[in-house]
């Protein structure tokens, strides 16, 4: 082996480590030295190799306890600094009563964490002990509850988001009958995104996981729940855009990105506009490197804008857009 | 070599019109703590199995994030990925030692295959079982330096940040280990073809 086939910068220059100069001059010696180029190509097909191997998921994840628990200590956080928006909206699982349940499963965990457990469950058994004191208050009086939350409301800083149509309260009155109605569900995201080769049995899996994050993370903007009772407004029939045929390029995979094995599925969200133009394209997740290529395809497709009435109107979408090696 | 796919499968719409959108304060906050657990989970459990143990590895990372959750933004966003595997490895070393303290030689394991998931092992293809073999043979320092690189996407310096390294040294160690697991990889291949015949 040579020494230039023991020079570290080839693997530098395989993952993308190195600055302009420094790949310039490594540039320079690999068109002289075919061994070193051989070198960099065995380098390179071990990497993307060790890419897929590490990526793969480890068949640990954190438990749905350890989800909510996450939650409660954000929450905690946010009450004690009085920034937390209403409650029921941005942090909808603790609307049920079964936080409760969670906790005390988590109490049972080995010794080693538990004081810190213990800590953080504490603030959340208060908040949960909130909730579910408005849930049987609403059950048991009726006719006074909602009076009687609102004050546990205000006295725990709960800050309103302001209402240009009523009194700030008027937004946690909207929140009330969801404390009863609402499941306890985890908003953190269940699955990370499965970046393996699709068999075909798991794409499905796959993208019905992505949907769970991507409505999990609507369930925390309070903005989109199906089949629970939102105070919204009636539904009012709408189409939905489509994208017009030929318009729908596809993102570019750069050569850099597929030289550093980068692989995953990048999730934006964007407006189409009445006149079907696109505005407002903004990566949620995936791999960053990947974000503008999908950013700047998407925001030259083209459709056909979405209807209420026969009137074009303004519709937010959200869509993946995967990027694959294929097999060596 | 490589392929793109667009995914067309519909989101979940905002009618803009029927629904206000308007964020809650602090939603970014949480929104960017959820998007730290989505990117993230997975590199630190791979990391903290490394360190701990698949038993303990779920605690440990739970712990980061619970410290992620009471940590400033704005202290730590620039430097995230080195700050939660940082946070992840002091708590491994700080239950490493409790533990030794309770019961010396406990029943820690090395990851292994056996270790892993039996849905996932079904599915894996045979060049990343060999991949897995290799990777099992490195030495500790090697083996968390490539997931960190390779799992949880980290730059040479983010590495030297994490394991209190040069980047330099970074640099060699992540080259070696490489070369490690290819030569492991050719000398199975060969070893394949011999008995095949």
């Amino acid at each position: 082996m040579t020494r230039s086939q023991e020079d570290p910068r080839l693997t530098a220059y395989a993952l993308d480590e190195l600055d302009a100069e420094e790949q310039r001059e490594l540039e320079e010696t690999l068109v002289h030295d075919a061994l070193a180029r051989g070198e960099l190509e065995e380098i390179s097909r071990v990497a993307v190799l060790m890419k897929r191997k590490l990526i793969e998921p480890t068949g640990l994840r954190l438990s749905a306890d350890q989800r909510l628990l996450l939650e409660g200590a954000w929450h905690a956080r946010s009450v004690s600094t009085g920034e937390a928006g209403a409650p029921g909206a941005a942090l909808g699982p603790f609307d049920g009563p079964s936080a409760g349940p969670a906790l005390l499963e988590d109490f049972a965990r080995p010794p080693s964490h538990r004081s810190a457990r213990k800590r953080f469950a504490k603030a959340l058994l208060a908040a949960a002990l909130l909730h579910a004191t408005a849930a049987a208050a609403l059950v048991v009086f009726p006719s006074t509850a909602r009076e009687f939350v609102e004050e546990q409301l205000e006295a725990v800083a709960f800050s309103p988001r302001p209402s240009p149509e009523g009194p700030p309260l008027a937004e946690h009155r909207e929140a009330l009958p969801r404390f009863k109605a609402k499941p306890a569900r985890s908003a953190l995201p269940v699955e990370v995104s499965d970046d393996k080769p699709a068999a075909s049995g798991r794409t499905s899996t796959r993208e019905a996981a992505m949907s769970d994050v991507v409505s999990a993370e609507q369930d925390a903007l309070g903005t989109t729940d199906q089949g629970e009772p939102h105070p919204a407004p009636a539904p009012v029939p709408v189409t939905p855009p489509v994208v017009l045929d030929g318009s729908d390029v596809p993102p570019e995979y750069s050569i850099a990105a597929q030289r550093k094995g980068i692989e995953g599925k990048v999730v934006v969200t964007f407006d189409v506009l009445e006149d079907g133009t696109v505005a407002n394209v903004g990566a949620v997740s995936g791999p960053p490197e990947l974000f503008e290529s999908v950013i700047s395809a998407i925001g030259s497709w083209r459709f056909r804008p979405a209807h209420r009435g026969g009137q074009p109107v303004r519709y937010s979408m959200t869509r993946a857009v995967t990027f694959r090696l294929e097999a060596l | 070599m490589a392929a793109c796919r667009v995914v067309c499968s519909e989101g979940p719409s905002v009618d803009r019109d029927s629904k206000p959108t308007a964020k809650m304060p602090n939603a970014d906050d949480f929104e960017w703590i959820r998007r730290a657990l989505a990117r993230y989970e997975q590199p630190l459990l791979r990391f903290a199995i490394q360190l701990v143990g698949h038993a303990h590895a779920a605690d440990i990372v739970q712990d980061t994030f619970l410290a992620l959750c009471h940590a400033e933004r704005a202290a730590i966003e620039d430097r995230l990925a080195p700050w939660l595997f940082i946070v992840c490895r002091n708590r491994a070393l700080d239950l490493l030692r409790e533990r030794r303290r309770m019961c010396p030689l406990d029943d820690e394991k090395s990851i292994t295959n056996s270790d892993i998931h039996p849905a996932i092992h079904i599915e894996r293809q045979q060049s990343l079982d060999r991949v897995q073999a290799a990777l099992d043979q490195l030495p500790t320092k090697h083996r968390q330096a490539l997931i960190l690189k390779f799992s949880a996407g980290m730059t040479y310096k983010q590495i030297a940040e994490v394991m209190d390294l040069s980047v330099t040294y970074v640099g060699v160690i992540l080259h070696n280990a490489l070369k490690i697991v290819r030569e492991q990889l050719e000398e199975t291949e060969v070893a394949e073809c011999v008995g095949t015949r």
